[in-house]
């Protein structure tokens, strides 16, 4: 089903997930390392 | 009385019970001594509760009755344009939630407007802010509520087969009991079991869909009947250019950061709790909910056609599930309307009894059980008059008030609310910004032919810079008046 909404729709929900989840990662490293200091 | 209805009456009553539990529990978490208690579910809201009541509310009965309507009629579109109040709600979460968090906790704020009023230094200005936002906040917030108990009214006499004022009842009492003895704490947790249903229901949904038909067929009916369905040449229904749909986004996010309903939830989360795990959570629900617009297309495609597009999803439901299934869906579509109403009542009620009580008498009481008991009189209240408003009230100014008041609320919001936790501005721009929100964004609803998305843009584009213009003109005066005192 090829359509440039649907397209646009799906890059978005990646890159939401990839928002979600990058700042999930940095935030955790941080809090790790402001533990371990 | 067949066994189907049977079993709707039991879902209902099991749904019901569970409601008025919760609300049973989280009474625990009122305090006579602590307004916030009421008011902000004692600031204890945990990562998953606050992600789910923040999706559970910002994702109304629209995304399951009125989403896939549009899709019908208007092709793919609407599924990224329904899509956008995912990605706002997270971007909302995890870049503006926390600022505001700290902010409504050094001060003390239990509500927006006294977070407006606190924000711009307190004393007799604060409290004018605080009384106007009280007032703007009851009077579009109110036309709101009256449009989604029409919509479960609406939703709950078909399911149960009852008179629309009897299932309107019958379904708001339920959310003024529990909203009334658990204040936040029971929106916040009944949003939690209500968001899962919705989420279940739309996994349903997509598993019947989904595994029913060959995607290349599905896009070839699409097709035959009109290429613009899939392959869209304007913005159709959000403006003539394909762009268009993108300003569902920064309507979405300030929708999500400053709608009084909905950010009064980022001041309830406990403050420990990491905003970037709520991030991940709001993420998940929302692109789940985010689907459920699909169910326009496969009827497009292979349902019978419609006389209305508004019916896609009921006569989906009719078509393509079992009964049983039916009547579950249905209820977790209540659910989703429900979760919003309830959202609703609560910040109009607060508006009523904990603002506009402060704004006007300097020494009314707070965080004492005369307060307690002043706010639960108010969700009491406020609910029966908006049943009242519901039966007595024209139909069309309903649904004509509903679209006037959610952009209108937003562009009157912007500056008190957003800019204001950034950039301090002074009780003189907060005042103008609002006023010059209200009615840019009211009046080009009612007298141009903006879409419902551009003109409250315009609208808190004007309050913005007003906030800040007035601001800066008027910084020093303000000043010299308070060393003065």
């Amino acid at each position: 089903m090829s359509s440039w909404v649907l397209n646009t729709y799906v890059l978005l929900n990646a890159v939401m997930f990839l928002v979600a989840f990058g700042r999930y990662w940095a935030c955790s490293r941080k809090n790790d390392a402001g533990a371990v200091r | 009385m067949d066994f189907y209805e049977i079993l709707n009456w039991g879902l209902m009553i099991a749904a019901f019970a569970v409601m008025i539990g919760i609300g049973a529990m989280s009474s625990r978490r009122v305090s006579a001594s602590d307004e916030g208690g009421f008011l902000l579910a004692g600031r204890t809201l945990g990562p998953f509760v606050g992600a789910s009541t923040i999706v559970a509310t910002g994702f109304s009965g629209w995304g399951f009755m009125g989403s896939p309507g549009v899709t019908y009629e208007y092709g793919a579109i609407e599924v990224l344009g329904n899509f956008f109040f995912a990605p706002a709600m997270m971007v909302a979460v995890l870049f503006f939630a926390s600022f505001m968090q700290k902010r409504a906790l050094k001060m003390g704020s239990n509500t927006i407007p006294e977070y407006i009023g606190q924000i711009h230094g307190g004393g007799g200005g604060g409290r004018l802010l605080q009384g106007v936002a009280a007032v703007i906040t009851i009077v579009l917030l109110m036309v709101f509520l009256v449009s989604q108990i029409k919509a479960v009214g609406l939703l709950g006499a078909s399911w149960l087969d009852i008179e629309m004022t009897t299932s309107a009842w019958l379904m708001i009492s339920v959310i003024i009991i529990y909203t009334m003895w658990g204040g936040l704490a029971a929106v916040a947790w009944t949003d939690t079991v209500m968001v899962c249903g919705m989420a279940l229901g739309a996994a349903v949904i997509m598993v019947q869909m989904f595994t029913s038909v060959d995607l290349t067929e599905w896009a070839a009916r699409l097709n035959a009947i009109d290429t613009n369905l899939l392959e869209p040449e304007t913005g159709a229904p959000y403006g003539s250019s394909k762009s268009s749909v993108y300003l569902v986004f920064p309507y979405a996010f300030l929708f999500a950061a400053v709608m009084p309903y909905m950010s009064v939830r980022f001041l309830a989360f406990r403050p420990d709790v990491k905003m970037h795990v709520v991030g991940v959570y709001v993420a998940i629900l929302g692109c789940i909910l985010s689907l459920i617009p699909i169910v326009g297309l496969y009827m497009r495609a292979f349902g019978p056609e419609l006389d209305q597009a508004d019916n896609a999803m009921p006569v989906y439901l009719q078509t393509f599930l079992h009964p049983a299934l039916q009547g579950l869906i249905t209820l977790f579509i209540l659910f989703a309307m429900k979760s919003t109403a309830n959202s609703m009542l609560h910040t109009v009620a607060s508006a009523t009894s904990h603002d506009l009580r402060l704004a006007l008498f300097k020494n009314a009481e707070h965080d004492s059980p005369k307060a307690l008991k002043i706010n639960r009189v108010a969700v009491v209240g406020l609910g029966l008059l908006g049943l009242l408003m519901m039966m007595y009230a024209p139909p069309f100014m309903l649904s004509w008030l509903g679209i006037l008041g959610s952009g209108t609320l937003l562009a009157a919001m912007i500056g008190p609310v957003f800019i204001s936790t950034f950039w301090q501005g002074t009780v003189a721009g907060a005042l103008v910004a609002m006023l010059v929100g209200f009615f840019t964004s009211g009046g080009l609803l009612m007298l141009t032919d903006l879409g419902w998305v551009e003109g409250p843009l315009i609208g808190a584009l004007a309050s913005s810079v007003c906030y800040v213009g007035v601001s800066l003109l008027t910084r020093n005066s303000e000043v010299r008046v308070r060393f003065a005192n």
